[in-house]
């Protein structure tokens, strides 16, 4: 080896160093911010509740709009609420479930429309602070996780070493008095409902649909196909959303559920209309419902799943 | 491949570390395997495109070399038929025809108009146009033609610069394949050092300014007029950053292996003047067009109407080279109005600048300067002229509905997307104010990576744990993102 080599060795070594030092700064600062440490508690909820259940996946609609109470009177079953966040992707929701589900499982698909959308984007940031949020998070990364990981760590510790502290300053300074998602506001079914008792800042909704669904449909097609042999049923409704922004968007809705329904191969109910539900009962985004909204939801879902009784074979 | 992705944080070292061990005699077939490697990432089959390009040229070359007269300077043409036809076929065509269905139409003319349905060839105007500078310069004799094919072959493909450039010449890069390069401390990390500074340029600035942009000029009519001009100067920087920082990822990477590309930036927005604005943006490709359009033209040697008219004739083509889009074709026709209109009040310009103090006539210079260049830009990111016209029409009221509470309206406007709200207007700007430190710094003291290898080892490492804990924590990578000018 030349002097010179050696020499670029030292210097990339003692860059590693410095690297390893920054990544391990990030990890140890503190963080007021934890929701996406609640994947962990999720996660828990899965590996720990027997068999047969009813298991819920989607975004931060899920985890706001669903009282699982509601569903578990309904369909006679413990219920475990994974929803979290949409941008983790599809892909993302289906694989952390995978691994966990027994015989007797019905899994409950309400993706948001972003996510079941060919202009769908997946946020990489957003899979490192979920799988990065805690220690216990760590146990459920995945070897194709890993390139997510790389990507999103600058995200993930942007967030830690400024947004967050400097949400707190501005919080504590009563700059900023939004409602703060935290892992303390989900209850022990996986719903969030710290959100309940905060009253809801008026809102007006806008959101265009992308009717290109065909590929992440097949996903779902191949997911349960996979599940069918281990006697996992799996279902797919349609999210809530405002009635203004579905009245508004009404031909590309019509589109994205002629196309769900033509590439879709498992049992599913409803249209994106039936889903729809007044504005005013939403909380701070078009997807996260208020506690009105929340039970209107369930209900609804609730009834949807009722009606598929026997394609399914529960109760 | 991009520069920002993971396959190429293996396929660089594994290139570099190849290529050093290799001998010399078998690095270019080492270099070209890489380079169809990298290229084959984006649309496989178009390598047969390149691979057809580089035949017809490195025959023009050798058949010009030994043509004189007439037979010479149709072996040049027939090549520059072959580059610009391959360019209007993938690039022009649709766009040709599209204007001539709306001509046709408005005159009432019955017609049938052919739309192709084709990607265009990644980086296909830059590696068309270096092919071209080799025909060019071995007609003039500037240049001696290659004889090996894959070493040729090398010089358009060669990786670091074969989608978004330096557009380089044969006399600068051709040569350099042919001399062996050896494994060199110095210049090994220099190079890497470009490369960092690189990616923070990108991944740092420009993909977080793209997050603010995007959303206000896809929907440019829904936009606060404050929101429309902060999104303007934010693209300005945008695409500085996007493509110096791909520039510089470029020259460093080919300069960890020894090889020298052109400087292609020189703190553009620095320039007093459009004319010097020109001289240092895109370098590469303004010289193409002055060496190979604008001086055969007559240049500046002629009257000042045909001065006039071939800078207009350059910077419209420029717009064309850009894009298949009127927005493109403005933009350029609008520098070129500038350029023309700066010609025209030289001599008053100068008389008014010589009674101005020389600190506030640079200011106002410089300021005026990048207002006028954010005016164009406006055409270089709008989707269609309307949008660009309601980006103008927008922005031109500013001043009337400039209040208190215009400003976080417009900044919750811009970062309305971004997941991290108001931060990213603050990381944004806190990152653009240092950039423009780092180049004023790099302007009076020279290149910061030699000032710093006077520094002690402290001060050094210092300056790198900064830089790397600046790509940590503020680089946006979270969403795939491409360079702007890979499109063209």
């Amino acid at each position: 080896m030349t002097a010179d080599l050696r020499k670029l060795m030292a210097s990339l070594a003692k860059l590693a160093v410095l690297a390893t030092a920054i990544v391990v700064l990030v990890f140890v600062t503190p963080t007021s911010s934890d929701y996406f440490a609640a994947f962990a508690d999720k996660m828990a909820l899965l590996e720990n509740k027997p068999a047969p259940r009813a298991i819920f996946v989607g975004g931060s609609g899920m985890a706001f709009g669903l009282d699982s109470r509601i569903i578990e009177s309904s369909v006679g079953r413990p219920t475990v609420n994974t929803g979290l966040h949409a941008a983790v992707g599809l892909k993302f929701m289906l694989e952390r479930v995978r691994p966990h589900l027994g015989s007797g499982d019905m899994v409950v698909l309400v993706p948001e429309y972003a996510i079941i959308a060919a202009s769908g984007v997946v946020d990489d940031g957003i899979v490192a602070s979920v799988l990065l949020s805690s220690s216990a998070s760590l146990r459920y990364v995945q070897r194709d996780d890993v390139p997510a990981l790389l990507r999103g760590f600058p995200d993930f510790a942007l967030h830690r070493v400024v947004v967050d502290p400097a949400s707190a300053l501005a919080k504590r300074a009563k700059v900023r008095a939004t409602y703060t998602y935290t892992r303390a506001g989900f209850d022990d079914r996986g719903d969030e409902v710290g959100h309940l008792a905060v009253p809801s800042p008026r809102m007006s909704f806008a959101m265009t649909f992308d009717p290109d669904v065909t590929a992440q449909i097949e996903r779902i097609n191949a997911f349960a196909d996979d599940l069918r042999r281990r006697d996992v049923k799996v279902v797919f409704l349609y999210p809530a959303v405002p009635k203004s922004v579905v009245a508004a968007n009404r031909a590309d809705l019509e589109a994205l559920d002629r196309n769900v329904r033509a590439a879709i191969r498992v049992p599913m109910t409803g249209t994106p209309f039936d889903a729809a539900i007044d504005d005013a009962e939403f909380f701070d985004t078009a997807y996260h419902l208020a506690d009105a909204g929340r039970a209107t939801n369930s209900r609804r879902i609730a009834a949807q799943l009722a009606s598929m009784r026997d394609e399914l074979g529960v109760r | 491949m991009l520069f920002n992705s993971l396959e190429f944080a293996l396929f660089f070292p594994i290139v570099t570390l190849g290529f050093f061990l290799i001998p010399h005699r078998f690095r270019w077939v080492w270099l070209l395997a890489a380079s169809v490697t990298f290229y084959m990432f984006f649309v496989p089959i178009y390598v047969l495109i390149l691979a057809g390009t580089i035949l017809v040229d490195y025959i023009a070359g050798i058949m010009i070399e030994g043509a004189e007269g007439r037979r010479r300077r149709s072996f040049l043409v027939a090549s520059i038929v072959a580059n610009v036809g391959v360019l209007f076929f993938f690039k022009y065509f649709n766009f040709f025809t599209s204007s001539l269905d709306v001509v046709l139409t408005r005159a009432g003319v019955p017609h049938w108009m052919p739309t192709l349905r084709i990607l265009l060839p990644i980086g296909l105007s830059f590696h068309t146009f270096q092919s071209m500078s080799y025909t060019i310069e071995v007609y003039r004799g500037a240049h001696k033609a290659e004889r090996h094919l894959g070493i040729f072959a090398l010089y358009v493909m060669f990786y670091p610069q074969l989608v978004a450039g330096p557009i380089e010449r044969p006399q600068n890069l051709l040569d350099q394949f042919h001399t062996e390069q050896r494994f060199e401390y110095q210049r090994v990390a220099d190079g890497l050092k470009l490369m960092a500074w690189g990616f923070v340029k990108k991944m740092v600035v420009a993909d977080r300014v793209a997050q603010m942009v995007t959303p206000i000029y896809d929907a440019p009519g829904e936009a606060t007029p404050l929101a429309l001009l902060l999104a303007t100067v934010l693209f300005a920087y945008q695409i500085f950053c996007d493509f110096s920082g791909y520039s510089d990822i470029a020259i460093g990477s080919a300069q960890v292996m020894g090889y020298r590309l052109m400087k292609n930036f020189d703190s553009p927005y620095a320039s007093r003047s459009v004319g010097e604005f020109w001289r240092r943006w895109h370098i590469s490709l303004s010289t193409w067009f002055r060496d190979y359009v604008y001086v055969p033209l007559g240049g500046n040697r002629v009257g000042l109407a045909r001065n006039c008219r071939n800078l207009m004739i350059v910077f419209v083509l420029s717009g064309l080279w850009h894009g298949a889009n009127w927005t493109f074709v403005i933009w350029g026709a609008l520098h070129g109005t500038f350029l023309v209109a700066s010609l025209l009040v030289y001599g008053h310009r100068k008389k008014r600048e010589a009674a101005a103090p020389s600190s506030l006539r640079t200011a106002w210079s410089v300021a005026s300067t990048f207002a006028l260049v954010c005016v164009t830009w406006v055409f270089f990111r709008a989707k269609n002229v309307h949008d660009a016209v309601t980006v103008l029409t927008g922005m031109a009221r500013v001043p009337l509905t400039l209040r208190p509470s215009a400003v976080p309206r417009a900044i919750g406007e811009l970062t309305g997307q971004t997941g991290i709200g108001a931060f990213a207007f603050v990381v944004a700007v806190l990152s653009i104010a240092g950039l423009e430190l780092v180049q004023y710094y790099q302007r009076k003291h020279g290149s910061l990576r030699d000032v710093l290898s006077t520094k002690p080892a402290w001060v050094r490492w210092g300056a790198y744990a900064l830089a790397l804990l600046v790509l940590l924590v503020f680089s946006q990578t979270s969403v795939a993102s491409t360079f702007i000018y890979f499109q063209f």
